[in-house]
C-alpha cells in the first residue's frame, strides 16, 4: 500500500469512492462523463461500435459530451444527488487518448466543485506522459486495465496499438503497451494517486497468467485489484464475441480471485457503463433516451439500465422474476423497468 | 489525392485528433475529410494519420476508393464469420 494512504484524507478517497470500497458502494454515488470518445488500442473484447441505448458494458454510452456539458451535468446530478463524490472519465474510449478534453473537463470540475474527487480509467498507452499533468489536477484515482505482462499474452489481446503515429501489431505492439502500463503504474504511485488495477479474465487466454499479473502489479503499490469476467455476448460484435471466445463461469473467477492476495481484490464491480450515474447497480444512466412508440425492440431487455452484465441474466445464472424488481441469488438487484423515480431520474434526457 | 470518410464510420473523434492538417469535419457527428486540406499525410507521415487510428474497417478510403483498413485487418474477425453474424442480427 502507497503511503499516502496512511493519511486522513488518503482515508476519505477510499471511504467515499464507491468502486475502491465495498463500504462505500451502498453509500456514495459515482458519475461517469462520457467526455473520451477516442481510443489509441483496440482490444479483441471491446466493439468501438458504443452507441447501445440497451447494453450495459464497459464502453459503451448514449451520448458524448463537451467539457461544457459535462460540468453542466455534474452541476445537475450533484444538486439533485447529494451522495455524490466522485466524478470519473471512463471512456467510452480511453481517457488520455483524449487529453484536450479530459484535461478541460477535470480542470473546470476541480475549479467549481473542489469537494468531489476525480477519477479516470485509462488503458496506459499514454501514461507516462500525463502522470505529472494529472496529479497536479488533483486526480485523486487512476484505473488501469491490466491484462497481461507478458506480450506473448498480450498479442491474443491486443491486436492493435496506435502509437507514435503508426499502427502497431503483434508481440511489439503489446511489449509498447504493457511497458508503459507498467511505467506509469510506479509513477502514479510514487505520486501518491490511489490506483486500481483492472483486469479483464479471458478464459485459455490469461487465466493463468493473472496471478502474476496480480504479483507484478502489487509490487508497484497499488490500491486494489479488480479481476472482472470477461463478456462476449455475439450480439456485441466484438471480436471475442464473434468467434465464440467463452466467458469465465463465476467458479472459474472465483479460482483465479482465490490466488491473488498480495493487495486487496475488488468483488463488487458492476462493469459499469461509461455513462453511468448513480450508485454501483442502482441508478440508470444519465443519458437514457425515453422510448418512444416508433423505437423497435431493444436487443436485450434493458433490465431498467442497472449496472449489472446482461450477460450473467441471459445465460440463465440467475432467473429474474421479470415483473418485479428483486434480488438475484448473487445479491443484485435486477428489474425488468427503470426503478421508481429517484430524484436523478428526472435528469435523463 | 485525398481521402475520404464512409457511411461505415461509428464517429469515434480519434482521426480528428491527429489529423495534422485539421482536415476533420464533424457536423452532426456525421464526420467528413475537407478535400482541400488532405494531403493523406504526404510528407508529414508516413501513414494517413486517419487510415493508422481508425478502429473501423472500410471507413475511410482512398482516392481511388480503396479502403486503407479493408475488411478483418483491424479486427481479425473473418469476413466469412462477421458475414455469418450479420447475417444473423438482420
Amino acid at each position: 500500500m502507497s503511503l499516502s494512504c496512511k493519511n486522513g484524507q488518503s482515508q476519505r478517497l477510499i471511504n467515499q469512492h464507491p468502486c475502491y470500497s465495498k463500504e462505500a458502494h451502498h453509500r456514495y454515488a459515482r458519475m461517469h462523463l462520457a467526455v473520451a470518445p477516442a481510443c489509441n488500442i483496440q482490444c479483441h473484447y471491446c466493439n468501438r461500435k458504443y452507441d447501445c441505448a440497451n447494453e450495459s458494458r464497459p464502453g459503451v454510452v448514449t451520448r458524448l459530451l463537451t467539457p461544457d456539458e459535462a460540468l453542466a451535468q455534474v452541476a445537475m446530478v450533484k444538486t439533485r444527488m447529494p451522495q455524490l463524490t466522485v466524478v470519473g472519465i471512463a471512456g467510452p474510449g480511453d481517457a488520455l487518448a483524449n487529453p484536450e478534453r479530459i484535461l478541460a473537463t477535470c480542470r473546470r470540475i476541480k475549479a467549481e466543485f473542489p469537494d468531489l474527487m476525480l477519477c479516470l480509467s485509462t488503458n496506459g498507452l499514454e501514461l507516462p506522459k500525463y502522470v505529472e499533468t494529472l496529479a497536479g489536477l488533483g486526480v485523486h484515482h487512476v484505473t488501469v486495465t491490466v491484462n497481461a505482462i507478458d506480450p506473448a499474452v498480450g498479442a491474443h489481446i491486443y491486436p492493435w496499438i496506435f502509437w507514435k503515429n503508426r499502427r502497431i501489431r503483434g508481440l511489439h505492439a503489446a511489449q509498447i503497451l504493457i511497458d508503459h502500463q507498467q511505467e506509469g503504474i510506479a509513477r502514479l504511485v510514487a505520486r501518491g494517486i490511489l490506483v486500481k488495477i483492472n483486469s479483464v479474465l479471458i478464459p485459455g487466454v490469461n487465466a493463468d497468467h493473472l496471478p502474476l499479473v496480480h504479483e507484478t502489479i502489487a509490487g508497484h503499490g497499488v490500491f486494489v485489484h479488480n479481476i472482472m469476467p470477461l463478456i462476449s455476448a455475439p450480439a456485441h460484435g466484438t471480436y471475442y464475441g464473434l468467434m465464440g471466445q467463452k466467458e469465465p463461469t463465476l467458479t472459474e473467477l472465483e479460482a483465479v480471485r482465490s490466488q491473488c492476495g498480495h493487495v486487496a481484490m475488488m468483488t463488487h464491480c458492476r462493469q459499469c457503463r461509461a455513462d453511468a450515474v448513480g450508485m454501483l447497480g442502482e441508478e440508470p444512466h444519465v443519458n437514457k433516451p425515453q422510448p418512444s412508440a416508433n423505437d423497435t425492440p431493444p436487443l436485450h431487455e434493458p433490465f431498467g439500465a442497472t449496472i449489472v452484465p446482461l450477460h450473467w441474466i441471459a445465460r440463465g445464472d440467475t432467473t429474474p422474476d421479470l415483473e418485479s424488481p428483486h434480488k438475484t441469488s448473487r445479491g443484485i438487484v435486477v428489474s425488468s423497468t427503470l426503478p421508481p423515480p429517484r430524484p436523478s431520474v428526472a435528469l435523463r434526457r | 489525392m485525398a481521402l475520404r470518410i464512409t457511411q461505415h464510420c461509428v464517429g469515434c473523434w480519434a482521426c480528428a485528433g491527429v489529423c495534422p492538417n485539421q482536415a476533420i469535419q464533424v457536423v452532426h457527428q456525421v464526420f467528413t475529410i475537407l478535400t482541400s486540406s488532405c494531403q493523406e499525410c504526404d510528407g508529414d507521415y508516413p501513414d494517413p494519420q486517419c487510415g493508422a487510428i481508425c478502429p473501423i474497417e472500410e471507413a475511410i478510403v482512398d482516392a481511388h476508393n480503396q479502403a486503407i483498413n479493408p475488411p478483418g485487418s483491424l479486427t481479425g474477425v473473418p469476413i466469412a464469420v462477421r458475414h455469418h453474424a450479420q447475417s444473423l442480427l438482420q
